[in-house]
């Protein structure tokens, strides 16, 4: 057995505490609120192309760090700086010609026969009937005056107006000399407009929008599939039917042509 | 040490992926697995329409919404806006499916004097716990410990790239605009109508000569939805009184609406100011942008809770609702956020193919069948590629909103050519009833989208729509393709115009639960 003295067992505990204690210090000083999470690998995190805010100014908005090494992010000691820091530039957006909408001739105009020119020369493809017809009804006067006389009731809340459907269509209200009006300048439109234009095939509605006043006028005209000539050969006001008796758009059945005022 | 730090950041990155795994939970708004970890910059609603608002007719209001599900009163820190994130609204008027103009909004959050409020308990002076110590009902009300203030920078052209510009105040000069605090509740803001509107702002618009206005701030829930939509939609989705055993209309089949808030993003436009070179047709969209990395600090504290850096990088993109919700595949939910409209043609197959219709096939068909005596093979539309639902996400409908060059790409599309229709006017399913100012032309407060969704879906498009009282065919598909496409389809929870402001920002004053009210149930306790 063997003995040990007071004085070296003594030694021996308060080596032991004090290398402990020690031990205890150290991981403290080291990691004061070291979160109890294990250790992992490094890991580096590649920046994929990304989008960085526009600035006038020399300084980009990534922070410095973050390019000292390509494609890896370090931590940034402060935020990148706010977009609103930028110098303001300001530049004009230019605005719609209030006035464009002139009294014009919808046939003989030149402007008007310009974009008439324009659609022949897409042939059929991009013609911009709707467009065409909405230059030639806004500059025409009797459409102007017609549509002030139709009143909210005989619209849609929305401030539409339908106008032919395979048939031309009456509003609910008395509105005949009106609409007649409509229908007249439409049908000279459309015979204005080039014959390739006039027999392209349409799906769906066209909507003309007329402004009048602070707001619009939307004329609504055909349904499923139709062509604008299928209007010349119903060009007869007297053959209406009020709104909401539908009847099947005849786009089936081919336009005769020797109803149609060719454009010269 | 640098072993050491990047372990750290590693950590830190687990950190926020496994913080963000426990909150993932299915609802409505929370659309795509990701975002449901960034409550703060996930987008709602997106509403765009010509002001109805009387004598406002030459503008256009867009209201972006961020922050789903807030509880009404949720204190003590209610829902400030993300300092670090960019909000933004995107504006492409030429059709080319690319941003012409972007309002962008940048939150900075302060604490008043660097602390917030204070108070002196025995002889020491220390910060309270609540972000406000007295009623708050001035815009720089002193009581209010935290503000929230933002700028909004007009970019034109690339979002990043292009030319940016301040939009100033036109009452007294300054381009910085401070929110409102949150709806706490009657004790803390008596007439909170009165204190929120001291918050819209007349602005100068670079580049327009007519100022438009700018709204930031908490709102109440608009979006009616009926959740039981995600419990392989429990209730029968017809219009009871249309349908044996459909749902009824009801306030109570309601998840959102006079029960939870919402963050708006308001602004309002002059027309001329956002149509450019196109056609009068505009598409917009709204997006939240963050830094690209986030390091969580192990000290954070009020000004430094992670750090920051990186390219902006988009995690949340919104224009029409529903379609991220129940149009794009799980898988790539989180890419429809991510991806500017010019990439959606990735996203295609999901517009032309949909299989939301082939659930609900799947779902009613039988019932169906039942009720009617008929004996449908299926209920889905069978046009594909489904043109009507192309024509209402991606290329907006032909001349009704449709742009000068068509670039399929989701977009809300709006034709400004066309008249408000008055609020008292207006019909909740838009296009579809007769009124061409709404829901798929832009998109207004009071339009049902759920049900129009619900109808479009399932082909209502193939059926004529009324234009003026005419049954008119679009010309997208027929009816023999969609055999229930002339159903009325609902979820039960309805929204009109009239449960609105009739004035910018019309979502109305967001809710509170204080002081709490016999009869006033249907607001959940926080």
């Amino acid at each position: 057995m063997v003995r040990v003295t007071p004085t070296r067992k003594h030694l021996v505990v308060a080596a032991s505490v004090l290398v402990h204690v020690g031990l205890l210090a150290l991981l403290l000083r080291v990691s004061p609120h070291a979160p109890e999470v294990a250790e992992v690998g490094a890991m580096t995190v590649s920046l994929a192309p990304g989008e960085a805010l526009a600035s006038t100014s020399p300084q980009p908005s990534t922070p410095a760090k973050a390019r000292s090494r390509a494609g890896a992010i370090e931590v940034a000691e402060t935020p990148p700086p706010p977009p609103t820091d930028i110098e303001p530039q300001y530049v004009d957006v230019a605005e719609p010609d209030a006035d464009a909408a002139d009294d014009r001739d919808p046939v003989n105009d030149p402007v008007a026969l310009s974009v008439s020119a324009a659609a022949t020369n897409a042939s059929g493809e991009t013609c911009q009937m709707t467009a065409w017809l909405q230059q030639a009804l806004q500059a025409d006067p009797q459409v102007q005056a017609a549509m002030l006389r139709i009143p909210r009731p005989a619209r849609s809340v929305a401030n539409a107006l339908m106008l032919w459907d395979g048939d031309w269509v009456e509003p609910p209200m008395q509105t005949s000399q009106s609409v007649a009006a409509l229908r007249a300048a439409l049908v000279a439109g459309i015979r204005a407009a080039p014959v390739a234009c006039q027999f392209e095939t349409i799906r769906g509605p066209e909507l003309i929008s007329l402004t009048e006043g602070p707001g619009a006028t939307i004329l609504a005209v055909g349904s499923g599939e139709w062509r604008w000539a299928q209007l010349l050969e119903a060009a007869d006001p007297s053959i209406t039917r009020s709104a909401g008796q539908r009847t099947e758009p005849t786009g089936s059945a081919t336009p005769t042509r020797a109803v149609i005022l060719w454009p010269r | 040490m640098k072993t050491r730090l990047v372990g750290s950041a590693a950590s830190a990155l687990v950190a926020i992926l496994a913080l963000g795994a426990g909150q993932a939970s299915a609802s409505s708004h929370r659309e795509a697995p990701n975002i449901t970890k960034m409550p703060k910059v996930d987008s709602t609603d997106f509403y765009m329409f010509r002001s109805y608002e009387p004598g406002r007719a030459a503008f256009v209001t867009m209201i972006a919404n961020y922050q789903p599900l807030q509880l009404p009163s949720q204190g003590p820190n209610f829902y400030t806006m993300d300092p670090d994130a960019i909000y933004e609204i995107h504006i492409d008027n030429d059709g080319d499916a690319k941003e012409d103009l972007t309002f962008q909004f940048k939150f900075n959050n302060a604490l008043r004097g660097g602390t917030g409020n204070t108070l002196n308990v025995g002889g020491k002076t220390l910060p309270i716990p609540l972000r406000h110590v007295g009623p708050v009902t001035q815009t720089d009300d002193p009581d209010l410990g935290e503000v929230e203030d933002f700028t909004v920078t007009l970019v034109t052209g690339d979002r990043r790239s292009g030319t940016r510009a301040n939009v100033t105040n036109a009452n007294g000069g300054g381009s910085t605009f401070r929110k409102p605090f949150d709806n706490a509740g009657k004790k803390t803001t008596p007439d909170y109508d009165a204190y929120a509107n001291q918050f819209i702002y007349s602005v100068n618009i670079p580049g327009c000569a007519t100022p438009g206005k700018v709204f930031v701030g908490q709102r109440a829930e608009a979006f009616a939805v009926n959740f039981q939509l995600f419990d392989l939609i429990n209730f029968v989705p017809i219009d009871g009184t249309t349908f044996p055993g459909g749902i009824m209309q009801s306030r109570t089949n309601d998840d959102l609406v006079d029960k939870l808030n919402v963050t708006s993003i308001a602004v309002e436009v002059p027309i001329a100011c956002l149509t450019g070179t196109g056609n009068g047709v505009i598409g917009a969209w709204q997006t939240a942008s963050l830094p690209q990395a986030r390091l969580l600090n192990p000290k954070a504290n009020y000004a430094t809770p992670a750090l920051q850096g990186g390219a902006f990088t988009q995690v949340s993109r919104l224009s029409a609702p529903l379609v991220n919700e129940v149009v794009i595949g799980t898988p790539l939910k989180d890419t429809f956020n991510a991806a500017k409209p010019t990439g959606d043609g990735a996203l295609a197959d999901f517009v032309t193919n949909p299989t939301f219709p082939a659930i609900v096939d799947a779902l009613f068909r039988a019932p169906v069948n039942a009720t009617l005596g008929t004996n449908f093979a299926s209920i889905a539309p069978s046009n594909f590629p489904r043109n009507d639902l192309v024509a209402t996400f991606l290329t907006g409908i032909k001349t009704l909103n449709q742009q000068k060059t068509v670039t399929p790409s989701e977009m809300m599309r709006l034709n400004t050519a066309i008249n408000p229709t008055p609020r008292d006017s207006q019909k909740t399913l838009g296009v579809a009833a007769d009124d061409l100012a709404g829901y798929p032309n832009g998109r207004r407060p009071g339009d049902d989208t759920v049900d129009i969704t619900l109808r479009v879906a399932m082909g209502r498009l193939c059926y004529p729509v009324p234009i003026n009282g005419t049954p008119t065919d679009l010309g997208l598909c027929k009816p023999a393709d969609a055999p229930i496409g002339n159903a009325a389809l609902t979820d039960g929870a309805p929204i009109s115009a009239a449960e609105l402001q009739n004035a910018f920002p019309y979502l109305k004053s967001s809710l509170s639960i204080s002081p709490r009210t016999v009869g006033t149930a249907s607001i959940p306790h926080p």
